[in-house]
């Protein structure tokens, strides 16, 4: 039984239980060309959610947007972005990271952190939970700190 | 549909559960999109030695800790020097940086960092002690009585001038302790500290300095006029006011609220990621910057203070919107503030140097780097004030004053 398929079985078992999409699978790399293509392929509304392993206001952020994708049946994606560990160097942790759990997508800053948050937007100052809400057609909107109930409520009649 | 979920997840449950625990996690070199690099790690301490010599403290590129000395102020270094930490994986990036400090007379010198645990948001303080001058180090030992596997973050280390040392962190005990109560209203963490008048040796009881620090952010130290210390933090002021508060580091902070330092009144249930760093000032008082946001403007800012900590008239922005992480030091009247900024393409090393007790400031501009950089860092040997930063190709050092 290789990794893949027990981390598999892990993560059925999760998403299951929830009600939800399958946990990542894999930390992929938030680099240069990754927020230009993050926004492009955005088929559906999707929530980025930049954090960090010592961010104790993150978590709760994650959490409740899962919880307005899953309550409201939203066609809609979250995406967590960690900003202070690299993919490759402890994937299992971030992975294993109950608040992980519930993200369609695990990223990890790969690169010149202060380069990378300017290529989000220039105005961040890598305070966190920092979090941007994208939607077709609509330009990116950030908010820094948990999000107001009224952005979510935009952001959510995009994706429905 | 929900009889074909609940069998799909009937199976999925019990092969999860029938396999160990470690076992589920997914292999480092399992594929993805892209694979990334490690991060580097750059982020160092230093210090003078009493001596006049110059040492520093972080990781190797196969993030080893390492120290390296200098006795031409940076010019050249000596080979990195592996420390023991033991299995250790030393936190080395942004805030959390590994520190060396010198007793005054140089027998004693001590090495902590903060030791990551294996829950989210925790860890612990560890500190390496050299009782020959750094010659040999000890194995690392966890600094706290405290031995909770929460938040013990951040530290910050410095011997006074009577060389009582110093140790002081970010603690969750009591928010933790409020939570297991029932209640979910405390405000952020605490700083708490202790001390040894052995050079680590031993160490008194764990002291809570303040409750309701920030989580997420560096403490700052300074020399008082008594020798002894005082510290600068970021604070959450209630309801969720991001300031930071000021107090000295000995018992008769116990009984008293810190003061409040500064009035940006960054209303803000996050993490800044963003420390304050405080200097003694000539005649009495203190530098401090900041970051912040203040009426919607996010700027770090200067501003002397009191000898009691209280802001002395209106903080003034650095002249760089873009600046982050800054560092103050000063040395009579000269004064010296240094940060990093990037500008779109590449990342600039600036200083601000006043003559003056710091009414008048000049620019100056150090350096420039495409890759990844540590935050500047300011210090002094007797009157003279060097500034190092880290990049990729290495540490540089630049003297400022004289």
């Amino acid at each position: 039984m290789n990794a893949c398929f027990r981390s598999l079985a892990a993560a059925l078992a999760a998403g299951a239980a929830l009600g939800c999409e399958a946990a990542p699978l894999q930390v992929e790399a938030f680099d240069a060309q990754a927020w230009q293509a993050l926004q492009a392929s955005a088929r559906k509304a999707t929530a980025v959610v930049f954090t960090a392993t010592d961010c104790a206001y993150c978590p709760a952020v994650l959490q409740r947007l899962a919880d307005e994708i899953r309550q409201r049946k939203l066609d809609a994606e979250l995406v967590a972005v960690v900003m202070d560990v690299a993919p490759g160097q402890d994937d299992a942790r971030l992975l294993d990271d109950p608040h992980h759990r519930d993200v369609d997508r695990l990223l990890a800053f790969s690169g010149q952190g202060v380069a990378l948050r300017h290529a989000v937007n220039p105005a961040w100052r890598g305070v966190t939970p920092y979090v941007v809400f994208l939607a077709k057609g609509a330009a990116p909107k950030w908010v820094t700190g948990p999000p107001s109930p009224q952005a979510v409520n935009q952001w959510a009649a995009a994706a429905r | 549909m929900v009889k074909r979920g609940l069998a799909v997840f009937l199976f999925a449950a019990w092969l999860a559960s029938a396999l160990p625990a470690q076992a589920q996690a997914p292999s480092k070199h399992a594929g993805g999109h892209g694979r990334g690099r490690p991060a580097a790690s750059l982020a160092i301490g230093a210090a003078f030695a009493p001596s006049g010599e110059l040492w520093i403290v972080g990781l190797d590129a196969e993030q080893r800790l390492v120290v390296q000395t200098s006795a031409d102020d940076g010019k050249r270094w000596s080979p990195p020097r592996p420390l023991d930490t033991h299995g250790d994986t030393p936190a080395a990036d942004a805030e959390a940086r590994p520190k060396i400090a010198f007793h005054p007379q140089g027998r004693f010198v001590v090495v902590t960092y903060t030791q990551p645990l294996g829950r989210p948001y925790t860890g612990t303080i560890r500190m390496l002690r050299s009782d020959d001058g750094g010659r040999t180090f000890s194995a690392p030992f966890t600094v706290h009585r405290d031995r909770q596997t929460i938040t013990h973050r951040f530290d910050a280390v410095a011997f006074d001038a009577k060389g009582t040392l110093h140790t002081l962190w970010v603690d969750k005990r009591d928010a933790e302790a409020s939570l297991a109560g029932g209640r979910s209203d405390y405000r952020g963490a605490a700083i708490y500290r202790n001390e040894s008048t052995d050079g680590g040796l031993t160490f008194g009881r764990d002291l809570k300095l303040s409750d309701h620090s920030c989580e997420c952010c560096r403490i700052a130290l300074a020399p008082s006029p008594d020798g002894g210390l005082v510290a600068l933090w970021r604070h959450v002021y209630a309801p969720n006011q991001r300031d930071h508060a000021f107090a000295p580091v000995d018992t008769t902070s116990v009984d008293r609220d810190p003061v409040r330092a500064t009035f940006d009144r960054w209303a803000l249930d996050a993490c800044p990621h963003h420390g304050p760093a405080l200097a003694a000032a000539r005649g009495g008082g203190y530098h401090a910057v900041w970051f912040g946001e203040r009426d919607g403007v996010a700027a770090v800012r200067y501003a002397r203070l009191s000898a009691a900590g209280r802001p002395q008239g209106e903080p003034i922005a650095l002249p760089d919107s873009a600046a982050e992480h800054a560092d103050v030091l000063s040395a009579g009247p000269r004064v010296a503030v240094v940060w990093r900024s990037f500008d779109g393409q590449g990342t600039r090393w600036r200083a601000w140097l006043s003559q003056d007790g710091g009414l008048n400031f000049a620019l100056r501009e150090l350096g420039r780097t495409d890759g990844e950089n540590d935050h500047p860092r300011l210090v002094r040997r007797n009157q003279e004030v060097f500034t190092l930063w880290r990049t990729t190709k290495g540490v540089q050092v630049e003297r400022l004053f004289p």
